[in-house]
């Protein structure tokens, strides 16, 4: 007789777990996106009328976000980025994410639609603030050709003026810029003045 | 038995939920400065907000997808709140955005708008109607409550708020406190302008001044320039451990009408989850008078272990001829 409560009680445990799991698991799917319906976000929501965005990170080895960056679409207009945060369902890393912002959230229609800029302090593992900011450049390869870049770094001993070529430039290209700061001399490491160039060595943007 | 237990239980629970609400109306309470006058309050907390810079000309506010569940809701009050401001404070948006493109995080933004009417030579303060008596009357912003036009005496506004932005990439962090007042004035400057005394500006913060400075803009030129100098147009009066005081001249209808002041004060705290508490106050005088300090509460004195606030009670030395207006802002992060 007792034995048959306890089964009871184990039964209904454990279907009280199951509910809560699977109650748990839909708000996650409900309020999460893949990879698809992040483009399909992006699309429904650009201003430059895109119809390709290609996104750079997965959350996984860039860092905690996924950039989907519009590769087409007016050339008139801003150059568009959306970013994302990849979302856990408990421990398992599923591929995918929630929104974070986009840059047709600003009103920046009158700006240089040669590159887009966007910087934000970043935030650790535990959710907290962290004091160093992250710098990203993008924009639609096409567009503009940008095919070199150069950025005056600065640091604890000094200041250097570097250039680099854009790697890999297919329809989009990307450059990320972490671990700002200006207040810690130790620490120190500022990006200034930089400028992009075309296939042809023509400077077409500054920032 | 069991009864009595779960009622326990269900007491010791509600009381748990319950009690940062008490604690919230117990702040209206007691930080409402001025129960008699028209003020309306309130603080943007950005610790659950991220803030874009795009282009380095727009900037984007956005909830942090990785914060927890259970702090969504707030974080969505903080949200709908720090539109509102900018919708009434459009200018704001502009220092927030040179703050996120020179590395300074802003932790928390705080204001108090104050509505004023031009009476006898001087602007006061506006009174409380009978109906808005309640000490928990913070519903309408300052820019409703000047829509009254039943009284055809000139209005203005004067808005206190306070900033405060995080330095540096691990504890302790420094801080600085911007308390900046904009008067919004519509009293043409005068030629028979009263006597006009100096106005005092005070801040306290939770552990030691580091440093602090003032800055003025007022709307007419003076000697030059619209921009106060210091000893001539403002001057450290008092400071303490914790706090500062400073002295500001103020011809609200003459030429040295001021337009802005700004107090910053620095100091440095660990960040924690205990609350730190800085308090903003503005005397605005319109006679020549001294004013004393008093302080209560403890500042954290040593290893930037910040206290629950200082608080100061600034007496003038004439019973009448001034108004104040305080701001304050708590923060945990």
């Amino acid at each position: 007789m007792k034995s048959k409560k306890v089964k009871k009680y184990v039964i209904i445990c454990f279907a009280i777990i199951c509910i809560i799991f699977s109650c748990l698991t839909v708000y996650y799917f409900a309020t999460t996106m893949s990879v698809n319906q992040c483009i399909k976000y992006c699309i429904e929501h650009t201003e430059r009328n895109a119809t390709k965005f290609s996104r750079v990170g997965d959350g996984r080895y860039v860092d905690d976000y996924a950039y989907f960056i519009a590769a087409d679409g007016d050339p008139k207009k801003p150059q568009e980025i959306f970013i994302f945060k990849q979302k856990n369902l408990g421990s398992s890393i599923l591929d995918r994410y929630v929104f974070v912002m986009s840059s047709v959230q600003s009103d920046s229609e009158k700006d240089n639609n040669s590159f887009g800029a966007i910087q934000f302090f970043t935030r650790n593992d535990k959710g907290e603030k962290e004091g160093t900011a992250t710098l990203l450049f993008y924009g639609a390869y096409k567009d503009s050709t940008i095919a070199s870049y150069e950025y005056k770094l600065t640091v604890r001993e000094g200041s250097n003026i570097y250039k680099s070529n854009i790697l890999n430039a297919e329809d989009i290209w990307f450059l990320k810029f972490t671990d700002l700061c200006d207040y810690d001399e130790t620490r120190k490491k500022m990006v200034s003045d930089v400028k992009f160039y075309n296939v042809i060595g023509e400077l077409v943007g500054e920032y | 038995m069991k009864i009595k237990k779960f009622l326990a239980v269900f007491i010791a629970l509600v009381c748990t939920i319950s009690s940062p609400y008490f604690s919230v109306i117990s702040n209206a309470l007691t930080d409402c400065n001025s129960k008699k006058y028209e003020e309306y309050h309130d603080q943007i907390n950005f610790d659950t907000l991220t803030v874009f810079s795009v282009n380095k000309k727009h900037i984007v506010v956005e909830i942090d997808p990785s914060i927890s569940w259970f702090k969504k809701a707030e974080a969505k009050k903080q949200k709908i709140k720090y539109e509102e401001y900018i919708k009434s404070h459009p200018e704001s948006e502009k220092e927030l955005l040179d703050s996120t493109n020179s590395f300074d995080q802003v932790c928390v933004i705080s204001y108090t708008d104050a509505p004023l009417e031009y009476k006898d030579d001087h602007y006061e303060r506006v009174l409380k109607s009978s109906n808005n008596l309640s000490p928990l009357f913070v519903t309408a912003s300052a820019a409703d409550l000047t829509k009254n036009t039943e009284n055809p005496s000139p209005r203005g506004n004067l808005t206190l708020t306070t900033t405060v932005i995080r330095r540096g990439v691990s504890n302790p962090y420094t801080y600085h406190a911007y308390t900046k007042g904009t008067w919004d004035n519509s009293a043409l400057s005068g030629q028979n302008a009263p006597a006009a005394g100096n106005d005092f500006v005070a801040q306290s913060c939770p552990t030691v001044t580091k440093s602090s400075s003032f800055s003025s803009t007022y709307n007419y030129s003076t000697s030059g320039s619209k921009n106060g100098q210091n000893g001539k147009n403002y001057f450290l009066s008092n400071s303490g451990k914790s706090w500062v005081e400073y002295e500001v001249v103020d011809d609200p209808v003459g030429l040295a009408q001021l337009h802005t002041f700004c107090l910053t004060q620095t100091f440095s705290a660990k960040s924690t989850s205990a609350t730190k508490k800085i308090n903003s106050y503005y005397i605005h005088t319109w006679k020549s008078m001294s004013v004393s300090v008093s302080v209560g509460g403890n500042a954290g004195l040593s290893g930037d272990e910040p206290s629950a606030g200082v608080s100061l009670n600034l007496t003038p030395s004439l019973s009448e001829k001034f108004w104040r207006l305080s701001n304050f802002v708590s923060f945990n992060w």
